[in-house]
């Protein structure tokens, strides 16, 4: 399924929430971004284009992904927006901006990335800034459910009116597809309401539009 | 014109732009963010909830128990301070590892608190050992405990009068090593091993002090009760005698069933 772009007609249609979901791999710290709660090669290819020795090309192992974040957004045009800035966040680091992104990673005393292994801390890091820059440049609500709360970071870091912090279920983290599929439900049920509140306003709008004024 | 307005570049650039984004500071984790109640278990391995106390909060003036003062402390002071040990030398490995991060050796301040603190622990259970031994040689087996009584029977019987006081104190202590009977009454338990205690010392002074009684050996509780109360001379035994015998030809006895029974009524008369 997550072998593609996704826009929010076909999002709606196969009854997905209005989603992002953030993994994060666990041997080299990366963080792959996907509009479903599954990820592909496709996703792989898009947000990994200049690998290097620092920045490998991570495999699809499913035991090494593990979810870092669930993003709701409030409908699905805004959960496209907030997937393809993230997207296109990463390609800025990876590609145009690259010496401003290297800039901002710590570094060992060889001058490197650090590192410790295989793992490089500072991804994750990154995608955490770039979630946080999307939801304030996109001026849009957001819940965010975190599997970690220590890795969102201090809290002056998120405009707060529009983020709301969440924590996933410790327990729950163990079975990641009943966990996926309970938040698409609290996803599609919070945008049903939403999608009705507004209908009923704009009924009320046209009626009052329609009724002749009497003097 | 046309031709141009069909090419893909064109097209892209034509694209409605998207919001203007740019890359800013990785954001890195945060503790504060984590809200750890007080009654934490793992706090048990932080001290005074520190992560890492500097050398001059160390207690470096301290030394380890010794053997002789742990000798003077009961059962529940030694696990006390065996606990206080361990929970000490927990935080201390925990702030060792954490610096282990940054050196080769572990380090010295801290090693040299928990080794003293292990010498401590080990002495505990040097202590405790010794008094399991001490335990153990005194527990005499059952075997040990006839040969004893028979021993004991025969220093009873042919000690002299001049003995007296002597073999009084040898009973009090034969009685309660044996059978448990103290010489305060508050202090005893009775069950089977207390009747057949009283029996016992009953049919043993009357061997002593009234060997040509034709009462036979005492087998009723009642009957042992009264020899076992009486003063150990000669005249008081024979008595008791008496009074044994009045029962007798009365008919009266304690069944074998209400033996405990009775005697705890007895007890608790006396007290």
């Amino acid at each position: 399924m997550a072998t593609r772009f996704r826009n929010a007609k076909w999002l709606d249609t196969n009854k997905f929430g209005p989603q992002v979901f953030i993994f994060r791999n666990l041997e080299s710290g990366q963080v792959l971004y996907s509009q479903l709660p599954s990820y592909s090669d496709y996703q792989i290819k898009q947000q990994f284009q200049r690998p290097n020795w620092q920045n490998r090309k991570p495999s699809t192992r499913r035991d090494i992904w593990k979810i870092m974040a669930v993003v709701d957004c409030k409908d699905y045009e805004s959960a496209v927006v907030t997937y393809q800035s993230l997207v296109r966040l990463r390609a800025m680091r990876d590609l145009t901006l690259k010496n401003v992104a290297n800039q901002f990673r710590p570094k060992n005393s060889d001058g490197n990335i650090w590192y410790s292994a295989q793992y490089r801390p500072v991804y994750t890091q990154e995608a955490v800034s770039d979630l946080s820059n999307v939801v304030d440049t996109l001026q849009t609500q957001v819940k965010i459910h975190w599997e970690d709360e220590w890795r969102k970071g201090d809290l002056s870091n998120w405009n707060m009116s529009l983020v709301q912090h969440e924590n996933l279920d410790r327990a729950a983290l163990h079975t990641p597809k009943e966990l996926f599929e309970q938040l698409r439900q609290q996803a599609r049920a919070e945008f049903q309401k939403l999608r009705d509140t507004t209908a009923t306003a704009e009924n009320q709008q046209q009626q009052e539009q329609q009724q002749p004024t009497t003097v | 014109m046309f031709k141009r307005s069909l090419h893909t570049t064109t097209k892209t650039l034509a694209r409605k732009q998207q919001v203007n984004l740019t890359i800013k500071p990785p954001i890195a984790p945060t503790a504060k963010n984590l809200k750890v109640s007080d009654d934490h278990p793992l706090w048990q391995f932080f001290h005074n909830k520190k992560f890492l106390r500097k050398y001059d909060e160390l207690d470096t003036v301290g030394r380890p128990w010794s053997i002789p003062e742990l000798r003077r402390k009961n059962f529940n002071d030694l696990h006390s301070i065996w606990y206080a040990c361990l929970r000490e030398r927990n935080s201390l490995a925990r702030e060792v590892q954490v610096l282990s991060a940054e050196a080769i050796q572990p380090d010295r301040n801290f090693m040299e608190q928990s080794d003293k603190i292990r010498e401590t622990m080990w002495r505990i259970r040097h202590v405790l050992s010794e008094r399991y031994h001490q335990q153990e040689n005194a527990r005499v087996e059952e075997s040990q405990i006839e040969e004893f009584q028979t021993e004991f029977q025969q220093y009873y019987l042919e000690a002299g009068k001049e003995e007296e006081s002597d073999i009084q104190e040898s009973l009090k202590r034969f009685q309660y090593a044996i059978f448990g009977i103290s010489e305060y009454i508050s202090e005893n338990t009775v069950d089977k091993k207390f009747i057949s205690g009283l029996k016992y010392i009953a049919n043993l002074k009357l061997q002593r002090y009234a060997p040509t009684s034709d009462l036979g050996v005492v087998t009723d509780v009642g009957e042992a009760f009264i020899l076992f109360h009486a003063e150990s001379t000669e005249k008081d035994i024979q008595e008791q005698i008496e009074t044994i015998k009045g029962f007798r030809s009365q008919g009266i006895s304690v069944a074998r069933d209400e033996e405990i029974d009775h005697i705890k009524a007895y007890l608790a008369q006396l007290q």
